[in-house]
């Protein structure tokens, strides 16, 4: 049937809607509470300053088995040009007539696909979720079956969740580097505490650890010496990880509009010597019934690896070329609309009842080859496509169609 | 020699500190406040949650960390390397 999302419509949803998204918001079990039936269309574009570009549809179709059971899947597209760990490298491809990257060898264009089922069993404020999620694209492959369960107590002011995944991924590259990469496995596992403080206070607290082993290189983005010469990357086998991120939610009343404040602070720290940070604030207000608006700041940075650097003489035990183990900082402003569609519409279940509508744009500095130029290395960098003095600039606009079936 | 035994204790040592925070935090917060379940309509507010958009927060932590190039940033562990 189709009806208007209204706070008055979902307030049935209880906080364990919350907590299914806590335990499982790093591997894409959906509202695990939700007990309707609804399909939730997006559609993703990406592009940087160097006109690469994303596109990604995506949907998620949920389905009451039962009183306590449901079933969801999570299906996504994922059309890539030039998705380099050289930011924004494009003309680069291994297949067609697409042009190879004469350092990286990534793609031009590919696609890659995922896929979520997740089965639910809610029941008197117990909440437990299994999954298990497929990626592939032409040169890597992922599997991780998952589990998840999350408890309310204290009159359901209080709840508990312990979410475990294991991943089992395949990395095998094409092009100049076929013959590296190989097998990783990963465990994650995390814990989530959320307290109800007042009827406008939330506060959570997650803890994750994930232990990495196996091929967790990136042969695509090789090291090179001081004359330029590329080399093998060579990283540790393993990782260890661990994250700890904060969260409060404050709800306020503008009349009789609800509004909210929602910000969150994520530690992490592995044995590889990176260090982050990233705190995410959100703006929400409703502006009419079931309307509201979205405004966001996400301020991230990291330090690199104890053995990145730009240049190497190739005795090295470690060697990475890879950007994402070195050190940088990242802004993101964002807003999102979502509304739903007048009730005037009619109760066909074949129109929607939600719209949605955001836009972020992202700024990300070189701080760590300022460094290195300081020290006297190179003023050009060798593994980002930018001076020091510039910096890389992405956006993303994403609609949303939601029915509740 | 990377990673060294003592930033393997230290990040040992960090993942500790996380549990005792966690724990800390449990003790601290259990049964020290109670909202009837009767004034709990705006806590089920998708504005009032961590992630209001589900499959949106699923696309980030797919996406976001191999655009961005950051290691820690988000919750995501594997699942494509998206190169």
């Amino acid at each position: 049937m189709r009806v208007l999302i209204s706070r008055s419509a979902i307030a049935p949803a209880t906080r364990t809607a919350l907590i299914g998204l806590l335990v499982a918001g790093g591997i894409g079990i959906g509202t695990a509470a939700e007990s309707g039936n609804s399909l939730e269309l997006k559609h993703e574009f990406f592009w940087d300053r160097n006109g690469v570009w994303n596109h990604t549809p995506a949907f998620i179709l949920r389905t009451a088995l039962s009183r306590v059971w449901s079933f969801s899947w999570e299906q996504e597209l994922d059309l890539v040009s030039g998705a380099s760990r050289r930011l924004g490298a494009d003309k680069v491809g291994q297949f067609g007539d697409r042009e190879l990257d004469a350092v990286s060898g990534a793609s031009k264009v590919e696609i890659r696909h995922s896929e979520n089922p997740s089965l639910t069993y809610s029941h008197q404020g117990t909440v437990a979720a299994g999954s298990l999620y497929y990626s592939h694209e032409n040169d890597y492959t992922s599997v991780a079956p998952s589990g998840s369960i999350a408890f309310d107590f204290n009159d359901r002011n209080t709840t508990l969740g312990a979410n475990y995944a294991e991943f089992f991924d395949d990395f095998r590259p094409t092009g100049a580097f076929r013959g590296q990469g190989g097998k990783k496995r990963i465990t994650s596992m995390g814990g989530t505490l959320a307290q109800s403080l007042t009827s406008l206070t939330l506060v959570g607290i997650t803890a994750t650890f994930v232990n990495s082993r196996g091929y967790l290189g990136h042969p695509y983005n090789p090291p090179m010496d001081a004359s330029g010469m590329m080399l093998l990357e060579a990283v540790p086998a393993t990782k260890k990880a661990g994250a700890l991120s904060g969260q409060i939610v404050q709800g306020y009343r503008l009349g009789d509009l609800l509004g909210s404040i929602n910000v969150d602070y994520r530690k992490y720290q592995d044995d590889w010597g990176i260090k982050s940070g990233t705190a995410d604030a959100k703006i929400s207000q409703y502006f009419a019934e079931s309307a509201y608006i979205r405004l966001r700041a996400r301020y991230y940075t990291q330090t690199g690896a104890l053995f990145a650097k730009e240049v190497y003489q190739g005795t090295e035990t470690y060697r990475t070329g890879d950007i994402r183990f070195f050190p940088f900082s990242s802004l993101l402003v964002g807003a999102k609309i979502s509304t739903a569609f007048p009730a005037s519409w009619g109760e066909s279940a074949f129109l929607p009842d939600r719209w949605d509508l955001k836009f972020d744009y992202t700024v990300r500095d070189t701080r760590g080859d300022k460094q290195e130029t300081a020290a006297g290395e190179p003023r050009s960098l060798r593994y980002q496509l930018y001076g020091a003095d510039e910096y890389y600039r992405q956006g993303v606009v994403m609609g949303g169609l939601t029915f509740n079936l | 020699m990377i990673p060294s035994f003592s930033h393997t204790c230290r990040t040992w040592a960090f993942i500790a500190f996380e549990c005792l925070a966690a724990f800390a935090v449990s003790a601290a917060l259990g049964g020290c406040a109670f909202v009837p379940q009767r004034d709990r309509e705006f806590l089920s507010d998708p504005i009032m949650m961590r992630q209001d958009d589900a499959l949106e927060s699923a696309l980030e932590g797919h996406d976001m960390p191999r655009r961005e190039g950051s290691v820690g940033g988000s919750s995501g562990s594997g699942g494509g390397c998206g190169c």
